[in-house]
């Protein structure tokens, strides 16, 4: 059995932002799930590919701690297709799909002040960089 | 087993699996073409040219060319044809200032239509992944034009970043004072390159190259090297070294079958040259692949 991954995306707005997740970005809900981490706290799980999941917890709105600003980074497959899917959908694109030295990737965000980075990781060789 | 689609602007794309086809002086828009697999050959302006799966060849529009497979495995040719208005209005908005383009969003100029050396360039990179996702998009039986339209948009972008890496840049590292001389020069050592990427898996000797590039030797061999940071004998060796990867990734040829197959003699020379290159041997490769 393949271990899963947890990554803690501490965001706004929790609940709202797994709807958000589940009915727009394609996650699928495992809250009902029995748990199979330790010592990390979650206010609910979302699963993307594979074994990776995010634990959405509340925001660290004190000092320089604070990571409710932090684009969360998502991992894509297309990311071109995803962008059109969403700007079919009326999600708000900050940035448009731009070519950067891991892939291609493109900043979202929520109604809730969280934003999402999809990226699309590309190899490349040692010239293309 | 031929699939056109033609979208809404009328950009198309054409995708074709044959072991036989031969079509002689045809004349399109302006288009990249590549294979998935095997070889296609092409002749534009009696030069001949061979498409791999690691390079791709454009046309421009009105270039009348004529194309021949001849394969026993089925060959999975590709081509996107780009309509004269889209590449003119993408080349409008590529190579205008902003201030331009903000004056004049919807202006297209339809008269000036950019034209590209017809020469083989390298897929790999974006030019690469976006192309795959072109011939997934195409292959299902989805009809988004949209998506369709954003590939074939990225796609084109991802070509001037090419054309650019390709052209523009290795052109100016020719130490030619006059313009016209230069890109006389670069375009005869794009030949040269043409002919050993369409015929590296033959006995090909530095003479042949410099008659058919119409260079003498001592000229061809000091412009390649400022051109393409190495000498011909290593560049061959660099492509024949990258077919047989693409061989041991995508085929289930035997190594001694490989080696003979890009042209090399010896098999332990073939193996030292691949780790060295590489750093792992041809064998360590493909179980690394297979892992």
């Amino acid at each position: 059995m393949e271990e899963k991954n947890y990554l803690t995306a501490y965001v706004n707005e929790p609940q709202k932002v797994l709807k958000f997740l589940v009915e727009l970005l394609g996650f699928s809900d495992h809250r009902h799930e029995p748990k199979t981490y330790v010592g990390k706290e979650g206010v609910t799980i979302g699963n993307h590919f594979g074994n990776n999941y995010l634990l959405l917890a509340g925001p660290v709105l004190t000092g320089p701690s604070s990571k409710a600003n932090e684009a969360i980074i998502i991992n894509t497959d297309n990311c071109l297709r995803d962008y059109q899917q969403f700007k079919d959908a009326g999600i708000k694109i900050h940035q448009t799909p731009r070519y950067t030295a891991r892939g291609l990737e493109l900043i979202i965000s929520d109604n809730y002040g969280n934003r999402y980075l999809l990226l699309e990781r590309r190899q490349y060789g040692e010239e293309e960089r | 087993m031929k699939k056109i689609e033609i979208l809404n602007n009328q950009n198309r794309i054409y995708s074709e699996v044959s072991n036989h086809v031969i079509c002689v002086n045809e004349c399109h828009e302006f288009s990249i073409r590549l294979v998935f697999n095997g070889t296609e050959h092409y002749t534009i302006a009696n030069k001949e040219l061979s498409i791999f799966p690691e390079n791709f060849l454009v046309i421009n529009e009105g270039t009348v060319y004529s194309r021949k497979i001849e394969s026993e495995l089925a060959v999975s040719s590709f081509a996107i044809l780009y309509t004269n208005e889209f590449l003119n209005s993408f080349n409008y908005s590529i190579t205008s200032s902003e201030h331009v383009l903000l004056d004049e969003p919807f202006h297209v100029p339809h008269n000036i239509s950019p034209v590209f050396p017809e020469t083989l360039y390298p897929l790999k990179g974006d030019m690469m992944y976006n192309l795959i996702h072109i011939r997934n998009l195409f292959n299902s039986e989805l009809n988004n034009d949209l998506l369709m339209n954003e590939y074939l948009y990225h796609c084109l972008f991802n070509f001037y970043r090419v054309y650019y890496s390709e052209i523009m840049v290795k052109s100016e590292k020719l130490n030619v004072i006059k313009i016209k001389t230069r890109n006389e020069l670069f375009k005869r050592l794009n030949h040269a390159k043409d002919y050993m990427i369409s015929n590296y898996n033959k006995d090909i000797q530095l003479e042949d190259i410099c008659k058919y590039a119409c260079l003498s030797e001592t000229h061809f061999f000091r412009s390649f090297k400022q051109t393409f940071n190495c000498s011909p004998h290593q560049y061959l060796t660099q492509l024949r070294l990258s077919q047989a990867k693409y061989m041991l990734k995508n085929t289930n040829y035997e190594v001694r079958e490989i080696v003979s197959l890009i042209g090399f003699d010896c098999v332990s020379t073939f193996i030292r040259l691949f780790k060295d290159r590489f750093g792992v041997t041809p064998g360590n490769y493909r179980l690394t692949i297979a892992a």
